[in-house]
């Protein structure tokens, strides 16, 4: 079989540098290789290094005799007159083992992920991210979180909670805009741009995310001026039901007014028949003129009687005596609410107590009108239990943000207190 | 004599019901208030046969929300609930509050002394249906139970989202509805449609009475 020695001067000219590349390969390898855990990588990568660097040397050395004619060792011609193939499949094996590392290596650098591509990989998100040991001591915080930083308190981010404290309580820069503070603070930005924080522990780390939010306050923005506008709408609707009634009232009084007027008209001609034909009965026309002088009479309305006005002669007709203090408020609805409520109380006073005397006390405190509603019947031996009327005027009491209160303890008091700005107020049930 | 008392606000309609009841011999007009609110306190102490009582009184006193509690105190007393307005639910609240009778104003004087009569006699009068009004280009019969009860909430000025909470449903049903009665009575918008129905007397907002 043919040797190294014989083969043409250009192929071994090749075959050296090809060996030399070879060792360059191996080297360049030599990263990866020494990187794993696995130890017979090693053994292979020294082995290489070892046998192509003695190939190299050997090549060279039997080049180096031929062209000086000089004595060659022992060895060296032994090697090379080894038949070609020999040298030739440990090159092959060599290149195909520094191919798969290679290889492999190119395939890791795309599976793995280290701290580089962790890092690469947050700053990369189109949100604020940033993890913190307890101590507040910053692990990692993306580029778009550092940023968000600067442009929100004007340093560097160093401390997650001395961050996260400055954001919850809206010590910002004098030109960001504090949205929200508290457990989801919001900012407006210089820029127009809304950014919204949120803080969790998970494992002991502090997690401090910030997302654009931008679009979605302005959608909120916009619905809660529409929002606006409708309960402007909504409150003009219900004032407007109420002017309605009156209308429909009114209507009505018109119909009776053309029936009254319709009658007046048969009036006389029944008159006319009874002045042309006087046998006729005379209590005809005559019970015609009555009904209708009475119908006539009733054309000059009198006033509508206040609400208390129409309390205390109901009360005067079940023979309960009213007893009044203080000034009626001046607001009509809580008026109308002291009224139902004395009302209400009476008819309880006479049914369940017996009593034939009601005391009723007007007081204002702060922005309070308060009404109290006792009686001289008996006492309540336990607890009131709300029945039909006073759920329903508890309900009344709190739909225009009033408080009620019903005590049984030294005696029955019913207590009402309606804020006169009409907003609602905490209840206090104690008597 | 059977004794009557008249609930009523508006001077005129009292007064000609009052006309009504003295030309009878065998009735006697107890009184006549303003205000459903007071109706039971004179039922304390006047002995009252039947009350005649409009729905919407004085200081926004319901008619209905009396006569439950008359009835559950008095249950002798005989109630006939009397309104011009053709408010869909009256009818229905009425039975439910066990109200003896229910008439409409607008009719004559001899057939509201004929349901008073009728009462009296033990019957219980009601109209067969509500009076059929026109409501845009649609009629009231066109509208569902369903779509009355959330033009009844939109009438009270409440949003999307309170009616469906009221109502149990979802907004999504809630506009589904309002775009519905749109569509069949042909009004533009949601204000045109509660305005529309608060002044034909469709629906009448005593929600805030309640």
């Amino acid at each position: 079989m043919i040797s190294y020695c014989s083969i043409p001067s250009i192929c071994k000219v090749f075959i050296m540098a090809y060996i030399f590349a070879l060792l360059c390969g191996i080297v360049l390898s030599m990263s990866p290789v020494f990187s794993a855990r696995k130890h017979r990588g090693k053994i292979a990568w020294v082995f290489c290094v070892f046998v192509s660097s003695a190939m190299l040397l050997i090549y060279a050395a039997d080049v180096k005799t031929a062209k000086q004619n000089l004595s060659v060792n022992s060895f060296v011609r032994w090697f090379c007159d080894l038949p070609v193939v020999f040298p030739l499949i440990l090159i092959t094996l060599m290149t195909v083992y520094v191919l798969y590392v290679i290889i492999k290596e190119k395939h890791k650098r795309h599976n793995i992920v280290t701290r580089s591509s962790v890092k690469e990989g947050i700053d990369k998100l189109d949100s604020g991210l940033c993890f913190a040991y307890e101590s507040g001591r910053v692990i990692l915080a993306n580029y778009i979180m550092n940023e968000l930083c600067h442009s929100i308190l004007g340093r560097d981010l160093q401390n997650a909670n001395v961050f996260w404290d400055a954001l919850s309580s809206c010590k910002v820069k004098e030109d960001v805009v504090c949205l929200q503070a508290g457990e989801n603070p919001s900012f407006r930005l210089p820029d127009g741009r809304v950014w919204s924080f949120a803080h969790s522990v998970i494992d002991n780390i502090i997690q401090v995310s910030a997302a654009d939010t931008t679009y979605l306050q302005r959608l909120t923005d916009e619905l809660k001026e529409k929002n606006k506008e409708l309960k402007a709408i909504n409150a003009r609707l219900v004032a407007y039901g109420e002017e309605v009634d009156e209308l429909t009232r009114s209507k009505e009084r018109l119909e009776t007014k053309i029936n009254i007027h319709r009658s007046l008209g048969q009036a006389l001609l029944v008159t006319r028949h009874y002045l042309i034909d006087s046998t006729r009965d005379e209590k005809v026309p005559f019970d015609i003129w009555e009904k209708n002088i009475a119908m006539l009479s009733m054309e000059i309305e009198q006033p509508s009687e206040e609400p208390f006005e129409m309390f205390i002669k109901a009360a005067k007709t079940a023979g309960v005596d009213i007893e009044i203090n203080g000034q009626l408020p001046s607001r009509e609805e809580t008026n109308n609410l002291f009224a139902l409520a004395a009302a209400e109380s009476l008819v309880n006073a006479v049914r369940h107590a017996d009593a034939n005397a009601m005391y009723i006390t007007f007081t204002e405190e702060h922005d309070m009108d308060m009404v109290s509603f006792t009686n001289n019947g008996t006492r309540p031996e336990s607890e009131i239990t709300e029945g039909g009327g006073l759920g329903a005027l508890r309900k009344k009491t709190e739909r225009i943000g009033g408080i009620m209160k019903v005590c049984h303890n030294p005696e029955f008091a019913l207590i009402i207190s309606i804020p006169k700005k009409g907003e609602p107020h905490e209840a206090n049930n104690d008597c | 004599m059977k004794r009557i008392m008249i609930v009523e606000d508006d001077p005129m309609a009292s007064q000609l019901l009052e006309i009504y009841i003295k030309e009878h011999k065998e009735y006697e007009l107890v009184c006549n208030i303003e205000s459903a609110s007071m109706a039971e306190v004179y039922c304390l102490s006047q002995n009252i046969d039947l009350i005649l009582m409009d729905v919407c009184t004085a200081m926004n006193a319901s008619g209905l929300d009396a006569a439950e509690k008359i009835k559950k105190n008095f249950p002798h007393i005989k109630i006939v609930i009397i309104t011009s307005q053709p408010e869909c639910s009256f009818i229905d609240r009425a039975r439910q509050v066990g109200v003896d009778s229910f008439w409409y104003k607008s009719s004559k004087a001899e057939e509201i002394i004929t349901v008073i009569e009728k009462t009296f006699a033990g019957e219980n009068i009601y109209p067969d249906t509500t009076p059929t009004l026109v409501f845009g280009d649609a009629l009231s019969v066109d509208l569902s139970d369903r779509e009355l009860e959330v033009l009844r909430e939109l009438v009270a000025g409440e949003t999307d989202a309170d009616i469906a909470e009221h109502l149990f449903m979802s907004v999504r049903t809630v506009k589904s509805h309002i775009t519905n009665m749109k569509n069949k009575t042909g009004f533009k918008n949601r204000t045109e449609l509660a305005v529309r129905a608060r002044e034909c007397g469709l629906i009448i907002n005593d929600k805030h009475q309640e």
